[in-house]
């Protein structure tokens, strides 16, 4: 082999160049402490580093998911323990002696017991009602002015309070049947002193069409929709609350959504009814297939805030559209433009909000959460599961706090001892939430410890992909530094020597 | 019988030889570290000398040519491994930056970002009216945008970037020819003398290596001396002392076409597959439009799919969801991804409810499509971009594989080459020791021719 000058030390620089490459290779390793410091260098184990991080950040979501989860479940669970403890001691005043001396006594440890309940009831976490379902920004309960009907009443029907009460205090308003009879026929007399005194019917002609007026801004409606009328002797109270709610179902103006097309207006038709449902709804038209003017746009209506439709119905509807068909309690809304050309796009949203014969405000819709890849947990009790009878719930509970509230003002024991049944009624009730979240409790804390351990698991995995093994990297380091002194010692002695030396 | 004066001759030619072969070793020395330049050596003969008056013959010395010492077949080898060279070494150079575009080995990239977007819907599903929660999803989102952005968009001038150097390259390569063509005719009619002439088999030979780096060729040698070179598909370059032009157009795409500068309707770029020009084709048409295609295919689902789950809800208004992200752009692709401007100006714009009340379920149901398997119906997002990473790192690794594969080849024929065509200062070294003795010798010579000169005067005269 014919060595030439060039040969020789390109030799030299291939040596050099490849100690060098490796000992810059290993240092950058020592400096990062990782193995993989770019996809090429394990394209395999780079794509897994990818894949288990990705795996992390979804645990650490399920996890933080778990904690807000739990952390409302507690406050739930304190909060229902408490309204245990609130229901046993109204359930001691209602099996209490009720001489005339207590009984009013009784009555007003009800009443606090009530409000009490109903701060428990409207409790927050952070800025979000506990209790309203998904419609955490509505305060769930409000005070209810309950109409209560005497233990020894003939009359079966319902009936409910409606208006909004304007007096400057808590009032009771007590009505007396003078003559019995059928709705439109009989006659009545009204007190706003607890029967103290008496005003007659002013009119005398008897409660017409059911609803008679109370005073202060309060109406009291009969429906008459049991087998026994209204008979002379019957008794009905009301006390009134000055933040109080009537129980009447309550239809809110009609609503437009913001981006809607359409300027002109909308209101309920003199042809809508009562609402008739038992829960709260959110009626919703939508109008879809391009719009059109009004009687001329094809339409969805849905029943559940929009989650789900009927419908589309075709054009014409002329210009009202009937968003509730229960018969006698039609929900009605009145389209008006607000000129020529004043058409309705597609996807313009109206909406009704239509609230129930009751005292609750929010809705019986879960709230969920990722606990896991395709895993939700619901982790709230809605109000009307805890606190009705409507819904998921079995008692309830308001109604029969402040019908005992009444019945121990009025003496009436048979009432009294039918609210305390409720009330243990209630107290099952209640228990059974205590222990259906207790439950759910569980489940996520054994959810988070797994995760715990996945987690330790998934961060394990990466260091053994992607992080470097410091011993033996020292070691090789070293061996590395050794290689690159040699090769620099053995290039400078190979280019001192040359035949030129020995020349003379 | 030979006179005095042939002794002079053949001294004189002794002198004129050894000189001479002095001057190669010089030349030799002087090229030790020249790139390209073969040794040479004088290649020295007899020649016969005939006395006039009588039959008697002498041999005297001559130079018969100065021999340029290479070898035509690992000359070919090198030409053609120059062309695999150039090609792996051009595709390690762009994958190795497209590398660095996709490299989250220090997190920050596009995968945590694609957690953290999902992550926001989540928290917003948690708490569907906090303002914290959507302030903070519609960041993340715009980060996430910017980073779709960012990454399409340096791919995209990375593909700039070798569009020009096509362009360029074009323009070397020309040159090159033209300079090939220009040494043919050198050498066909040879108005330099030996000396030069392989000086300029040299330079040829160091020009065909330059054209075969950027591009792969086949040449020939004519029976005249002259390089023909051709495109691997045949399209001659060089036809002896003719050089062809390459220019380029631009195509549909926009991007650079290689034509014949003489007939533009000859569109050459597929015959086009190895060299550095090879390389940055390849890189440019098919690499790195394949890493944006799947960029954009993944920017366009997510687009889709959000958009579509999110005009299922409703925003904080009541209203339907309007666009999340603003529609897919099939011509910019992953570098036009914006989340919707309304939504960035009014966070309460986004649609998390299901139902006009402000519920969290549809926020939900849009964290749901990390999981979905929606990428070819068998990948979610994050398994889809997954994949293109470690795609990009197996095809660096791959490049890093075969450059140093060829390089190695290269270096090895390299080897051969110096062992045959480099310079040994040792063994310049003993040849000048060798003429310099040769030379001495036949300075004796003279002044012995001259001594017996003066002898036979002397005999005269006495």
């Amino acid at each position: 082999m014919r060595i030439t000058e060039n040969l020789k030390f390109q030799m030299l620089m291939n040596t050099l160049s490849l100690a060098q490459k490796n000992y810059s290779l290993l240092a950058e390793k020592m400096a990062s402490q990782k193995d993989i410091n770019r996809p090429s260098d394990d394209p395999v184990g780079a794509t897994r580093v990818l894949n288990y991080s990705s795996v992390r950040e979804s645990i650490a979501q399920y996890q933080r998911n778990i904690e807000n989860a739990n952390a409302w479940m507690e406050i739930t669970d304190t909060k229902l323990e408490s309204v245990q403890e609130l229901i046993a001691q109204a359930k001691e005043a209602g099996l209490n002696d009720q001489s005339s001396d207590t009984q009013q006594v009784l009555a007003q440890t009800v009443g606090s017991i009530i409000e009490e309940l109903q701060s428990l009831a409207n409790s927050k976490f952070g800025d979000r009602y506990l209790f309203s379902g998904s419609a955490t920004d509505t305060e769930p309960f409000s005070r209810m002015i309950l109409p209560v009907s005497a233990s020894a009443n003939t009359f079966d029907g319902s009936l409910y309070t409606g208006g909004t009460y304007t007096g400057a205090s808590d009032k009771t308003f007590t009505v007396r049947i003078v003559n019995g009879g059928a709705l439109g026929a009989a006659t009545y007399q009204v007190s706003e002193d607890g029967g103290t005194t008496w005003q007659p019917d002013p009119a005398g002609t008897g409660p017409v069409d059911g609803t008679i007026t109370l005073g202060d801004g309060l109406t009291l409606t009969f429906v008459d929709d049991g087998s026994n009328p209204l008979t002379a002797g019957d008794i009905f109270t009301v006390n009134a609350y000055e933040s109080g709610k009537a129980t009447a179902p309550w239809l809110g103006d009609p609503q437009a959504a913001t981006n809607n097309t359409f300027g002109g207006t909308i209101v309920l038709d003199a042809a809508s009814g009562i609402y008739a449902g038992e829960t709260n709804k959110t009626f919703v038209v939508k109008f879809v297939n391009g719009g059109g003017a009004v009687g001329d746009a094809d339409y969805q209506v849905s029943a559940d805030g929009g989650k789900t439709w009927s419908g589309p119905y075709a054009a014409p509807w002329g210009n009202t559209i009937t968003v509730d068909s229960t018969p006698g309690h039609e929900i009605v809304l009145e389209f008006t433009p607000s000129g020529p050309g004043d058409d309705l796009a597609e996807n313009d949203l109206f909406y009704v909000q239509a609230q129930a014969s009751w005292n609750y405000n929010g809705n019986g819709e879960d709230l969920s959460v990722h606990v896991g890849k395709g895993i939700t947990s619901t982790y709230n009790v809605s109000g009307d599961e805890a606190f009705t009878d409507r819904g998921r719930g079995e008692v309830d509970l308001f109604a029969a706090l402040e019908t005992l509230k009444t019945a121990l003002e009025n003496g009436d024991r048979d009432l009294v001892n039918e609210q305390v049944n409720q009330l243990t009624a209630a107290q099952d009730h209640i228990r059974e939430q205590i222990a259906s979240v207790g439950a759910r409790m569980n489940g996520l804390n054994i959810s988070k410890e797994n995760y715990q351990v996945l987690d330790e698991k998934m961060s394990s995995l990466i260091s053994d992909t992607e992080d470097v093994d410091l011993s033996e990297i020292v070691v090789e380091f070293q061996m590395k530094e050794t290689a690159l002194q040699a090769s620099y010692a053995m290039a400078v002695e190979i280019g001192k020597k040359s035949i030129l030396d020995f020349l003379t | 019988m030979s006179g005095i004066s042939s002794i002079f001759n053949i001294a004189k030619e002794a002198l004129w030889v050894n000189q001479t072969g002095i001057n190669v070793t010089g030349a030799n020395v002087a090229n030790v570290n020249t790139p390209g330049y073969s040794r040479q050596r004088a290649v020295i003969g007899t020649r016969s000398q005939y006395d006039i008056p009588g039959n008697m013959s002498q041999t005297g010395v001559e130079i018969i040519s100065i021999e340029r010492l290479y070898d035509k077949f690992l000359e070919f080898q090198m030409v053609e491994q120059s062309d695999q060279l150039g090609y792996t070494d051009e595709r390690k150079d762009s994958l190795d930056r497209i590398e660095a575009i996709f490299n989250e080995s220090n997190g920050g990239g596009l995968n945590e970002l694609l957690s953290q977007f999902w992550n926001a819907w989540e928290d917003l599903a948690a708490n569907p009216s906090g303002q914290t929660e959507r302030t903070a999803l519609a960041y993340t989102s715009q980060n996430l945008a910017a980073m779709f952005r960012e990454y399409a968009g340096e791919l995209y001038s990375l593909q700039q970037e070798l569009n020009t150097g096509i362009s360029q390259t074009v323009t070397q390569l020309n040159g090159y020819l033209a300079d090939i063509a220009d040494l043919n005719y050198k050498v066909i009619y040879g108005e330099a003398g030996q000396n030069n002439i392989n000086d300029i088999l040299d330079k040829r030979a160091d020009l065909l290596k330059k054209v075969s780096d950027l591009v792969d060729i086949n040449y020939v040698e004519t029976s005249e001396g002259a390089i023909n070179v051709f495109l691997s598909n045949g399209i001659p370059l060089v036809e002896v002392i003719r050089s062809r032009d390459l220019a380029v157009q631009t195509n549909a795409q926009g991007m650079y076409d290689i034509i014949l500068a003489d007939d533009p309707t000859k569109n050459v770029t597929s015959a086009i597959t190895s060299g550095r020009l090879g390389g940055m084709l390849e890189m440019r048409d098919t690499t790195i439009a394949g890493y944006q295609g799947g960029l954009d295919d993944l920017v366009e689902n997510i687009i889709n799919e959000v958009n579509t789950q999110h005009a299922q809800g409703y925003d904080g208004y009541g209203n339907i969801g309007g666009d999340f992200f603003e529609p897919f752009n099939a011509l910019m692709g992953a570098r036009d991804m914006q989340v919707d401007t309304s939504i960035v100006a009014d966070p309460n714009l986004i649609a998390a409810s299901s139902t006009v009340n402000d519920d969290g379920e549809n926020a939900l149901s849009i964290g749901n499509l990390k999981d979905a398997l929606i990428m070819g119906g068998t990948a979610t997002f994050g398994d889809y971009y997954g994949t293109l990473v470690g795609n990009i790192g197996e095809a660096v690794a791959e490049a890093q594989r075969s450059l140093s594969h060829e390089t190695s080849v290269m270096t090895q024929l390299q080897s051969q080459y110096e062992q045959v065509s480099g310079v040994s200062i040792d063994e310049e070294m003993m040849n000048l020791m060798k003429f310099q003795l040769g030379y001495n010798a036949a300075a004796k010579m003279v002044t012995v021719a001259e001594e017996m000169y003066t002898e036979l005067l002397n005999m005269i005269q006495r």
